[in-house]
């Protein structure tokens, strides 16, 4: 008896599986059609399916349209044929009592290849769709729409939201495509050694990108001069050689420093008046000991001098700011069994929870440590987080991708990638298979990834570069449902052949300062090329929010974006940004001219908010 | 010796497309050489028996030379015309063009405009191609200043084919370009296809039985490149898909050639689907490429007629079904393509029977064939009058909704902006929604069966009776109509292109008519344009969404932003703006060109600067610009006459204070305005006072209308009420005077006054005065009306806006939630207003309000919208003079 249940729930779970849906996304209709085609939008809490196969749900709340009923009946003895009926029993107890959508009308696309005589609904629950007819007051499921995924492939709680938003706003946008594509690329420099990063930094606290590029045979840095992009590492007598490094004020003199790692020692690069960089003291850490696995600029509460933090495989050390040598002390692991999370990984340095406070998350293979903050620079013990890194070859990045205001965080890694959303409460749960096309697009042995708004839509999009492929970037359509940048690509669009052999690592960042983000490959035999975004005036509309290096934070706060919607001027919040200053700013995309609120909290202090109206060019801000 | 007339009858047969109909008159002039001989013979023998007697011996005598005379007559009548060679008219250099003509109307929608030239404003005949040969039952192809038809020629008993040619015309003369006349060439009705070098047509009407597929070289003179010989007639106008050609070929089925011939020039043929299982493959085909989940898919479309009755969608490489959908009644007409969906036309009846004639010729050709009484209703009983148009899924053939109509469709079924377009031959022309659901209709008495042609702003068709209608494409209103002579069988369709209508008749050659309106020396008539205008210049449509582009000024060197208070509507001829600015940094008049292929870059030209400021809107005409500064109450102010280009002042008046200073321009260019309280005065553009006439001592209510010679105004009456006067504009005469308690402006169109009062809008007839409705409008209005065609739009005190018809006063639309303050702007699609926040739209198309723009950040409206180039400029609190463009 117990085998037989255990074969019919892998029965089920391989039918489940099976209905992976890859549907590409329906330009003609989308969840904006579907909203203005539902006579009636409601969510609904199912309950328990009966031995007649029908199950009453309770109707939670109406968002369109008007209904006197309080519940609705759903004979699933109706679908099609009994293994869609399964199918069907499995989605309903996979949702676990969380909402689902129904939506009721006379729609014009739909796969049931007929025309319909009465009513017919849509449900979304668990992240699928179930077509339905009523027949005298009973909702009859016919099948689970596969061709309904091109319309949303997404969570239902974030198609719920969705809905919520294009009722409300006055003008919803939901893209069918990123709508932007790339200049042809330009070879700009050929690295030596083994890159393990660029990225941009603004050196000289102008809102204006540097790209720094981190090489085991020597570092580089360029600044685009307003044609092309030169190598300004002479110029700068920068003489390092990273394979992980920070930028920070670490002696407290305004400048970006940059502390350096080799893969054995620590070195500290301090920017003087002129822009050079002199190599500093050797000792001006006091090493614990372990494998440099990241490096972080951290607000320790003091002024004018920020601290610094170093993930290692032993655990991660926190430095407080002061007289060099830094004195530093290792973080409390809480006691947490580290052994079943496997290999060590880097570290994310960001306000996880709201409180505007930024927390240490360190990420191993099969799990993570959250340092969650208590006060400026100060953390309690470590508890255990879900988050996982995944194998080998890993990073990770922060962003908000449905827009609530709390950072999430992606993953890649040698097997696979992952949306961690934030649930509030120190909770993340894997979202990657309800993300939309980024769950079957995106591709294994991830090397590198990055959060950027490739088309200045306010939305956070998602850029992963690869071992072996051409690197990707996806869109993000709304409320964490992606869709493959196809007009982007840079195999489908030819515009590097020897990308699709992977890459050291790349980057989305403006480095032309026009507004629109760029993009930087470093192919595998150290070929660095630069992808400029084509656009127009209108397209490059972007409100950079940057921390000054002597500012009044010295580490990680989130800044978050809002517009009005809807007729009531409430806001909506476009998402939040991890800003640290000099090292990566808030990159706030506007499609169309208009004022936007920035919203940022500095730690220990009150919510501030500045309201921007930018026009028809990029605007920079810097945080005072 | 008498001669009997053939029995017409036996040249008519139950044909489907294009029955070989020989008018009595054609049988006749075909005759008459014969006919005229026997009579004369016939008389002389009556009245002179010896005198013919005579002749006859004489004739005999030389009998020889009597033979060999009369073959040289004959064969000479025959074939003479043929050999002189044709005369050409003027033909100028082919212009190059890369568009193609590549279907039957020219794309997938059908619309039989090539997309140049603006839509022909009248039926001005430019020229007709009636010497060679005078009917044309093909379409005109129209590529750049290239004309393509076939024609049809000597139709006759004895030649029941007729004959036929293939020309290439100028199409801005008429001029004979080319003419291929291939060997036994027919009379045709399929209308060639053209890309590239290409093009390809059919040959013969119905009773052909071996016409041919012909492609010709245009740019070798219409050199045949190839040619094939079918097994019935190609009556299908062919469509052109990347290396391949389609084309039906009646009972023969539908064919897939390659444009190119093999090596020994001779046709390729890529695939056939024969005629036994396709029968009468008479549709005009559609090909086109799909995207089919993720991948490409080309497929071809094409209806059966009466023996088939079906739509076919096939693979377009291989010709293999991909669906087939049996249809109620023949498919004729050509499918288009939009947005993933196909329409088309249907119906019982031919371009040359309608369904009462059709089915008494099938009743005919059944008893024929010896079938029983029975057996004939049986096979009539589906061929009652009825026609239906079908829209289906393009991909999977689902029939997404059907419309029946009265009688056929024949012609094509055009999607364009406001819905779908399409004529029957129950004597309308329609217009549908998307979903199929009724819009509009036009009755025009006469069955149609050619294809509609759709332009800019008015779609045309023609009747069979040879008469071609314009109409206005949003509401079929008539604009004009014009007879294309006689005869009874019109069924080339008009084509549109250059601003003219190429089309074929019956009996009057290929003809070219119409013009598109000129536009005189661009006016700037009064403020928002004109009387009633809503600020748009004309071809400007509302964009569905708006966004902002700029504003003005912007920061100077210094970083600093100018101030600028503008409460007066913007003037604007061409790129050039010309913004009254009341207060600021810099007052008065400022004129701005704006960018015109970098739309953001604006200059200033000039500046007439006066410390009082602008509060109205200039008038413009003849390269003068007249303005008033000041407002009322302010002393010293002046009407000046400035030169557009400089600036600078021709000549000045004195402004009284105690008057506005709204400016009205005539068409003839003499300005009307109260120069002194209750005096209106008219001037020419030099300053001199043509009259003047006293209207009362409290002054004038608002601007003055004007139309044709007559000049209406309202006033305050000394006794403290108000009136509405009108005027001969001429002399100041005035015709009628009417108390009547109004609000707004008098606003003409027509012979009609419309004007906003205490009880809401009120319509007179113009020349007595006399109320035509009035329409309730929930109190009194105090904005200025906005009218377009038949549309007028009031705002009241309540904040709330009506929509009015001015045919009859009914409610349109009422709109709440509304913060207008000034004229809505109201133009062809929609209108816009400020709403709570935002500017907001509403749609005539859809019939719903949305936000339009987001505008709430550049502050609050202070003077009206005037829009041009589909680009709205205005004023705020916050920004000065704002552009806004289309999202």
């Amino acid at each position: 008896m117990k085998n037989s249940k255990m074969v019919i729930r892998f029965l089920i779970l391989i039918f489940l599986t099976s209905m992976v849906v890859h549907a590409l996304i329906n330009p003609g209709f989308t969840p904006i059609n579907l909203v203005e085609q539902s006579a009636l939008i409601q969510t609904i809490e199912f309950g328990t399916i009966g031995k007649d196969q029908k199950v009453v749900c309770k109707i939670i709340k109406t968002l369109k349209g008007k209904s006197k009923a309080k519940e609705l009946t759903i004979d699933l003895n109706k679908a099609s044929s009994p293994s869609q009926a399964k199918g069907m029993v499995g989605l309903i107890k996979e949702s676990k009592k969380t909402l689902a959508a129904f939506l009721v009308g006379k729609f014009n696309d739909n796969d049931s290849g007929e025309e319909a005589p009465k009513a017919k609904a849509f449900l979304h629950v668990s992240g699928k769709w179930i077509i339905l007819n009523e027949n005298k007051g009973i909702w009859e499921p016919t099948v689970i729409s596969t061709k309904m995924q091109g319309t949303w492939a997404g969570g239902t709680d974030m198609l719920i939201k969705a809905i919520d938003y294009i009722l409300k706003d006055a003008d919803p946008t939901m893209p069918v495509n990123v709508g932007v594509s790339w200049e042809d690329p330009v070879l700009v420099s050929t690295v030596k050694g083994v890159v393990s990063s660029v990225r941009p930094v603004d050196l000289d606290g102008k809102g204006k990108s540097h790209l720094f590029i981190m090489s085991t045979l020597g570092d580089k840095l360029f600044l685009h001069d307003g044609s092309k992009l030169v190598d300004v590492t002479f110029k700068r007598t920068l003489t390092s050689k990273s394979t992980i490094a920070a930028w920070l004020d670490l002696n407290g003199d305004g400048k970006l420093d940059l502390v350096s790692y080799d893969g054995k020692s620590y070195s500290f690069y301090s920017q003087k008046a002129d822009g050079s960089f002199e190599k500093g003291n050797s000792s001006f850490l006091k090493i614990l000991g372990g494998i440099c696995q990241g490096i972080f600029a951290i607000d320790a509460g003091a002024k004018d001098k920020p601290g610094l933090l170093l993930a290692t495989d032993k655990g991660v050390v926190s430095y407080k700011p002061g007289t060099f040598p830094l004195q530093g002390a290792l973080l409390d692991g809480g006691g947490v069994d580290i052994k079943k999370f496997g290999n060590i990984g880097t570290c994310l340095v960001a306000d996880l929870d709201g409180d505007h406070l930024a927390d240490v998350l360190q990420l191993f293979e099969n799990g993570s440590l959250l340092y969650k903050a208590n006060k400026v620079g100060a953390f309690e013990k470590a508890i255990a987080c879900s988050i996982n890194l995944g194998k080998k070859i890993s990073k990770a990045t922060v962003g908000d991708f449905d827009g609530d205001g709390l950072l999430d965080v992606f993953t890649t890694a040698e097997d696979g990638n992952q949306i961690w959303h934030n649930r509030g409460n120190n909770i993340f749960e894997g979202t990657l298979h309800v993300s939309g096309e980024i769950e079957y697009i995106a591709k294994a042995e991830g090397v590198d990834a990055m959060v950027c708004d490739v088309n200045n839509d306010g939305k956070q999009d998602i850029m992963i570069s690869y071992d072996g492929y051409s690197p990707q970037i996806f869109f993000n359509r709304g409320f964490r449902s992606f869709g493959h940048a196809h007009m982007l690509d840079l195999t489908e669009k030819s515009l590097l052949a020897e990308s699709s052999n992977g890459q050291q690592t790349c980057c989305v960042a403006d480095f032309n300062n026009d507004g629109a983000q760029d993009l930087i490959v470093v192919l595998k035999n150290g070929e660095v090329h630069f992808f400029m975004r084509e656009s127009e005036e209108e397209d490059s509309l972007v409100i950079k929010v940057n921390l000054p290096v002597k500012g009044p934070a010295l580490g990680p706060i989130t800044v978050t974006g809002w517009v009005e919607s809807g007729d009531d001027s409430e806001l909506r919040c476009l998402g939040a940004w991890n800003v640290t200053p000099g090292s990566s700013k808030a990159y706030v995309g506007l499609p169309e001219a208009g004022s936007c609120i920035i919203k940022w909290c500095l730690p220990g202090g009150k919510m501030q908010s500045k309201e921007v109206e930018i026009e028809d060019a990029p605007i920079n801000i810097f945080i005072k | 010796m008498g001669f009997e007339l053939p029995n017409l009858n036996f040249i008519l047969s139950s044909l489907e497309v294009v029955p070989v109909l020989v008018g009595p008159l054609q049988a006749l002039i075909t005759i008459l050489p014969g006919l005229l001989l026997a009579l004369s013979g016939m008389i002389i023998s009556i009245f002179k028996p010896r005198v013919m007697l005579n002749l006859l011996k004489i004739l005999w005598r030389q009998k020889i030379g009597v033979v060999v005379i009369a073959t040289c007559v004959g064969l000479g009548w025959t074939y003479l015309p043929g050999l002189i060679p044709f005369a050409k008219g003027s033909v100028s250099a082919k212009e190059e063009i890369n568009t193609t003509w590549d279907m039957f109307r020219g794309s997938s929608l059908r619309t039989g405009y090539s997309g140049s030239g603006d839509d022909p404003a009248n039926n001005t005949l430019n020229w007709a191609f009636d010497t060679e040969a005078q009917t044309f039952y093909s379409t005109p192809t129209i590529l750049g200043n290239r004309v393509y038809a076939t024609s049809v020629a000597n139709i006759g008993p004895f030649n029941l084919n007729g004959d036929g040619a293939i020309y290439c015309l100028d199409a801005d003369t008429g001029g004979i370009v080319w003419k291929q006349q291939p060997s036994g060439y027919r009379a045709t009705f399929s209308s060639p296809s053209v890309s590239g070098k290409y093009l390809v047509v059919g040959e013969g009407l119905h009773l052909c039985s071996d016409a041919k597929i012909y492609c010709l070289d245009v740019e070798n003179e219409g050199e045949i490149l190839w040619q094939y010989t079918t097994n019935s007639h190609v009556e299908s106008s062919p469509c052109i898909f990347e290396d391949k050609v389609y084309i039906g070929a009646g009972d023969d089925g539908y064919y897939c050639f390659k444009l190119d011939a093999d090596a020994n020039g001779e046709p390729q043929m890529v695939w056939h689907v024969d005629g036994k299982d396709y029968l009468d493959a008479e549709g005009s085909p559609l090909v086109i490429e799909l995207d089919v989940d993720g991948k490409k898919s080309k497929r071809f479309y094409a209806g059966l007629g009466m023996g088939g009755k079906t739509l076919l969608c096939l693979n377009a490489d291989t010709g293999a079904v991909i669906w087939k959908k049996p249809a109620p009644y023949p498919v004729f007409g050509p499918a288009s393509f939009k947005d993933g969906r196909v329409y088309v036309g249907m119906g019982n009846g031919n371009f040359a029977e309608d369904a009462e004639l059709a089915r008494e010729a099938h009743r005919t050709k059944l008893t024929d064939k010896g079938m029983s009484k029975p057996e004939i209703e049986e096979h009539l009983k589906d061929m009652q009058p009825g026609g239906m148009i079908w829209c289906l899924d393009a991909i999977t053939g689902e029939i997404i909704w059907e419309k029946k109509v009265p009688r056929t469709v024949l012609g094509a079924v055009i999607p364009g902006e406001e819905g779908l377009y399409y004529a029957s031959r129950d004597g309308h022309m329609y217009l549908c929604t998307y979903d199929g659901k009724d819009k509009d209709k036009f009755q025009c008495n006469e069955a149609v069966v050619a294809s509609p042609a759709l332009g800019k702003e008015h779609v045309y068709f023609v009747t069979t009776g040879g008469n071609l209608f314009s109409l206005t494409s949003d509401n079929l209103e008539l604009s004009w109509k014009s007879s294309l002579g006689q005869g009874a069988l019109f069924i080339s369709s008009p084509t549109l292109s250059r601003g003219h209508i190429y089309i074929g008749t019956d009996s009057s050659g290929l003809q070219c008519i119409g013009a598109p309106e000129v536009d005189a020396t661009p006016k700037w008539t009064s403020s928002l344009g004109g009387s009633g205008n809503t600020g748009f210049s004309k071809a400007t449509t509302l964009p569905e969404k708006g966004k902002y582009a700029w504003k003005f000024p912007v920061k100077n060197e210094a970083g600093e932003i100018e101030k600028f208070k503008i409460s007066a509507p913007s003037a604007m001829i061409e790129n050039n703006l010309f913004i009254p600015i009341a207060d600021g940094a810099r007052k008065g008049l400022l004129a701005l060109e704006l960018g015109v292929e970098k739309k953001t870059t604006k200059t200033e030209k000039w500046l007439f600067a006066t410390p009082l400021g602008c509060f109205h809107s200039p008038v413009i005409a003849d390269g003068k610009i007249l303005v008033v500064d000041g407002k009322k109450g302010d002393a010293s102010r002046s009407l000046t006459c400035l030169d557009i280009k400089t600036g600078q002042a021709q000549w000045k008046k004195s402004f009284p204070e105690n008057v506005e200073g709204d400016l009205v321009l005539s068409d003839d260019d003499l300005l009307y305005v109260e120069l002194t309280k209750g005096m209106l005065t008219c001037l020419d553009l030099s300053g001199k006072v043509i009259w003047q006439m006293k209207n009362s001592d409290k002054g004038l209510i608002g601007v003055p209308a004007l139309y044709s010679s007559l000049i209406s105004i309202a006033i305050y009456e000394n006794n403290g009420g108000k009136a509405l006067m009108t005027m001969d504009r001429n002399t100041g005469t005035v015709l009628w005077r009417k108390t009547l308690d109004v609000n707004t402006s008098p606003v003409i169109q027509g012979n009609i006054i419309f004007i906003g009062s205490t009880n809401g809008l009120i319509a007179l007839n113009l020349t007595d005065g006399s109320e035509l409705w009035q329409a309730d409008t929930n109190g009194p209005l105090n904005i200025e009306l906005s009218i377009y065609k038949k549309k007028i739009a009031c705002v009241n005190q309540k904040n709330e806006i009506f929509l009015i018809d001015q045919r009859d006063g009914s409610l349109i639309k009422k709109l709440t939630d509304v913060f207008q303050k000034s004229p809505v702007l109201l133009c062809r699609k929609g209108l816009v207003y400020q709403g709570k926040t935002d500017l907001m739209a509403y749609s005539f198309v859809k019939g719903e309000n949305k936000r339009w723009v987001k505008s709430k950040w550049l502050g609050v409206p202070t003077s009206p919208l005037i829009m041009s180039n589909s680009r709205i400029y205005y004023a705020t609190d916050k920004k000065g003079l704002v552009c806004i463009k289309e999202k």
